[in-house]
């Protein structure tokens, strides 16, 4: 799929700034967690400590005043009391102290119920007791006989002081030996206890999470204190389950030699992982303790992550969305501006181009494509209108040249023959349309011709061309003829007028005698005709006048002269001597000269043709610059005649053919010309026997003529005017044999057979001609299978 | 100038061989024209007009051909030419005649031709 500028733009921008954040979060993180747990550590062990102080001080201050009051009752052993007033005096000064008692040990004591005095509180007062004559002697108790034993002072475990304060307790006891005397005695012990609820109060200021709590241990591992009252004096041990696998007799001895232990045991009450702590308190020999799940400790933690990962999210939700409102923004007058351009590429150049109204880079993209497209289409529409017109002033250029063409003879290509004189020319305008022309016409014997070339070419030069032939063919229609001097006087006088653009008109203009070859020729700014025999061309030597439509003043002189047999005469315009070869060097009259004379021996047709691939030869691809034009007229020579003349009706083409094959002329024409001149007769002949329909008792003639370059088969007959040429059906060639037509073949076979095919109507008669080159000149002359 | 033309049958090959000799003009045309008219209703499928001794030909004698050719092709069956000399098929030539005729040069070219059809017709009898 291609990817779109936005895209590219996008998400480049958006990962990068992700990878951004992504990175200063980490680093954050990374810092900020270190001190996060640091933090955590510290206030745990803060307020640990804190609380192991509070204990410390709290035990310290019972032990201190009741090893006072030991003291003195160890010096005062009589002075009961006194020290009463002192057990007093200590619990109401120390708000620690629940309870404090003085057991006289009941061997010295007269009163078999022993003497122990209690002080306790009760709400605000302070109450007093004795705990002798309880159920169980005081002296069995575990404070009493402990601290008797041992001789020194103590902590006794927790227990619940029945009798006594009625709570949950812990008890320092001090035992009092007799001060003075050499025998060491054992007076009795004095206590002072504190209630279990004492150490709540110290431990609650611990924060270890929800779940995690503080806790204070006797030497033996009860629990003391705790937040949650209901596990006082439980066993650590049935409360908190080392994972470990050790037990807790391990852990606390651990703990008594002075270590810090730290276990990981099941939390209490719910199912975790949870890490105990535990430190041994001095002196007491209690241990102070932390339980906590690191998880919960560590929930600040937790919370700061989730802070940082919802914010970096929220984060590249918000980059991710500004990067692309604003690469849309940016880009999007682009895509439209693809969008558009792929349209106007395809052509629709209407389409609309995105608004933009800022000066940037985009903004000016967007004005110098609009401005582009306006243009092209201004080129469009210009290219449209140039190309229609330059269509349609070809196609009247093609009408034109076409109308043109029409008003020469035989449409700019013509050929004749008539008796012995042979006519060919051929107009081959530069441009479209040109200012050259021929015009030729019989009247009577004399046979008019004309060759001209009106200055410039093109347009202007055709139009004044036009005008030229028709005065020219108007001349050659008028009986007389007018003799070509004075022709060009008048068509002189005609031309002038109204000529402001001085276009001017170069003219030979003659007249032939058909019969006794005389001609009659003037020349008006031409270049004289050649005259060609087998002995070279030369240019006639005429005096001619100037060009027409010049000169008011100008004369013009006839020169009347006689061709003689064989003779050619050529009548060129300025085309062919002053074509140009590649090199920049031109032809020239003299080369064109040389030309003719090489292909004198030629048929007029042939030879025109070949002057002028001669001349094509010598430009050698260069553009023709001017219109060429060539006629050429031969004088035939006399040639074998034999002729017969045969009655019209049925057998006249069995007639014709049996006399033509008879001939010893044929015999000399060769075996193909002679065969080729039979069919085509038979053709002839065939066709007039059928459809001529000539009257009974009149003739037809057929004659043979045969020179060296040629041999020509005339037909005349009386018949109606009919030109078979023209007129006669002709069948269309090369279709299968199921669409084949049959019959219309013979004029086909006509102009297959032979080079030339003329028609004309004279004194009464259809004259047709046929004209068969020898072999050399022969237009089938290939090799047939 | 005369035309002579002789027909001969190979039922084997399925083929009427026309043999001419001679002009086949204005004046012979209509004799060629019935003869010709016999062969075809012979019914062969193949007609060869063996031209190796026509010297000459006209218009006159192509409009029989072409009569000739279309109303064979019309039945299913076809006309050939052979042997032509030059001038002869100069003039076929010239009348582009006809561009669906078959044309063998010589008798060998027509052996072969006819072999392939035996070939082609026994495969496909098989």
């Amino acid at each position: 799929m291609r990817q779109s500028l936005a895209a590219r733009l996008t998400v480049p921008l958006t990962l990068s700034a992700g990878l951004i954040i992504a990175l200063g979060l980490l680093v954050d993180y990374r810092l900020s967690r270190a001190g996060i747990i640091q933090q955590l550590e510290d206030s745990a062990r803060s307020s640990l400590a804190n609380a192991r102080e509070l204990i410390d001080g709290m035990a310290e201050g019972v032990e201190t005043p009741v090893r006072v009051l030991a003291e003195l009752a160890a010096q005062n052993p009589a002075d009961t009391g006194r020290l009463e007033l002192a057990l007093e005096a200590l619990v109401e000064g120390n708000r620690h102290i629940f309870g404090a008692a003085l057991a006289v040990n009941p061997e010295l004591v007269e009163d078999p119920a022993g003497y122990a005095p209690f002080v306790f509180r009760r709400g605000e007062r302070i109450a007093r007791t004795t705990l002798a004559g309880g159920p169980e002697p005081y002296w069995e108790r575990d404070w009493f006989r402990a601290a008797a034993e041992a001789g020194k002072p103590l902590w006794v475990e927790p227990y619940y002081d029945a009798g006594g304060g009625e709570v949950l307790m812990t008890t320092f006891s001090v035992p009092v030996f007799n001060a003075s005397g050499a025998e060491r005695r054992f007076l009795g012990v004095i206590t002072a206890d504190i209630a279990l609820a004492e150490f709540r109060r110290y431990l609650t200021g611990v924060d270890l999470g929800e779940h995690g709590f503080g806790f204070v241990l006797s030497g033996d591992g009860a629990i003391l204190g705790a937040p949650r009252a209901e596990l006082a004096v439980r066993p650590v041990a049935a409360v908190l389950k080392p994972l470990d696998g050790r037990r807790w007799g391990a852990l606390l001895g651990q703990a008594a030699d002075g270590e810090p232990v730290a276990a990981p045991v099941r939390c209490p009450g719910f199912e975790a992982r949870c890490t105990v702590q535990l430190r041994r308190i001095e002196p007491t020999g209690w241990f102070i303790g932390a339980v906590y799940s690191e998880a919960e400790v560590l929930k600040p933690l937790r919370d700061y992550e989730t802070r940082v990962v919802t914010v970096g999210v929220a984060m590249l939700v918000l980059i991710v969305l500004t990067a692309t409102l604003v690469t849309r923004r940016l880009v999007a007058p682009i895509q439209a501006l693809a969008r558009a351009s792929g349209a106007i590429a395809r052509g629709h150049l209407g389409v609309e181009l995105p608004r933009v109204r800022s000066d940037d880079e985009i903004g000016q993209l967007v004005r110098a494509f609009d401005a582009m497209r306006r243009d092209l289409g201004d080129y469009i529409d210009d290219l449209a209108v140039a190309t229609a017109s330059r269509s349609r002033i070809e196609g009247e250029l093609a009408a034109a040249r076409d109308i043109q063409l029409s008003m020469l003879p035989q449409r700019g290509s013509a050929t004749l023959r008539l008796g012995h004189i042979a006519l060919w020319a051929a107009v081959r305008p530069a441009r479209s349309v040109g200012g050259d022309l021929y015009s030729f016409h019989l009247q009577g014997d004399k046979l008019l011709f004309a060759v001209g070339d009106v200055s410039d070419k093109g347009v202007p030069a055709a139009l004044f061309m036009a005008r030229a032939i028709s005065l020219i063919q108007q001349w050659e229609v008028q009986p007389g003829p007018v003799p070509p001097a004075i022709a060009l006087h008048q068509l002189n006088a005609v031309l002038l007028e109204d000529n402001d653009n001085c276009m001017f008109l170069t003219l030979c203009l003659g007249v032939l005698d058909t019969r006794t070859l005389d001609l009659e020729i003037a020349l008006a700014g031409h270049a004289p005709p050649l005259c060609i025999d087998e002995r070279g061309a030369e240019p006639l030597a005429l005096a001619g006048g100037p060009a027409l439509g010049l000169n008011p003043d100008a004369r013009f002189q006839g020169q009347a002269m006689r061709l003689a047999p064989g003779e050619r005469l050529a009548l060129y315009t300025d085309g062919l001597d002053e074509a140009f070869n590649p090199a920049g060097a031109m032809l020239g009259s003299e080369a064109l000269a040389r030309i003719f004379a090489e292909h004198a021996p030629e048929p007029p047709p042939r030879a025109g043709e070949s002057a002028i691939a001669a001349v094509d030869a010598f430009a050698d691809g260069t553009p023709q610059a001017d219109d060429m034009t060539l006629m050429i007229i031969d004088a035939r020579p006399r040639g074998e005649r034999t002729g017969i003349r045969l009655a019209a009706g049925p057998g006249l083409a069995a007639a014709g053919l049996g006399w033509l094959q008879a001939q010893p002329l044929l015999a000399t024409l060769g075996e193909d010309c002679a065969r080729d001149l039979t069919v085509a007769l038979e053709e002839l002949l065939t066709n007039l026997e059928k459809y001529a329909d000539l009257p009974a008792g009149c003739e037809a003639a057929i004659a043979l003529e045969v020179r060296r370059d040629e041999a020509v088969l005339t037909l005349r007959d009386p018949g109606r005017p009919f030109n078979p040429l023209e007129e006669a059906r002709r069948a269309r060639l090369g279709v299968p044999s199921e669409r084949a037509e049959i019959g219309g073949l013979g004029l086909h076979l006509l102009s297959g057979l032979t080079d030339e095919q003329h028609y004309s109507r004279d004194q009464a008669e259809n004259v047709l001609t046929l004209v068969r080159y020898r072999e050399l000149f022969h237009d089938g002359h290939r090799q047939w299978n | 100038m005369e035309l002579t033309t002789s027909a001969t049958i190979d039922a084997d090959k399925d083929m009427a061989r026309v043999t001419m000799a001679g002009a086949l003009n204005t004046e012979t045309a209509p004799g060629f024209e019935d003869a010709l008219d016999g062969v075809i209703a012979g019914g062969q499928h193949l007609v060869v007009l063996d031209m190796a001794d026509l010297d000459y030909i006209s218009s006159a004698g192509l409009r029989v051909i072409f009569k000739a050719a279309k109303q064979l092709k019309a039945e299913g069956r076809s006309l050939s030419v052979a042997n032509r000399q030059a001038q002869i098929a100069k003039v076929f030539e010239i009348l582009q005649a006809l561009p669906d005729m078959r044309v063998f040069a010589n008798d060998r070219e027509l052996d072969e031709y006819l072999d392939a059809m035996q070939t082609r017709v026994r495969g496909g009898g098989d």
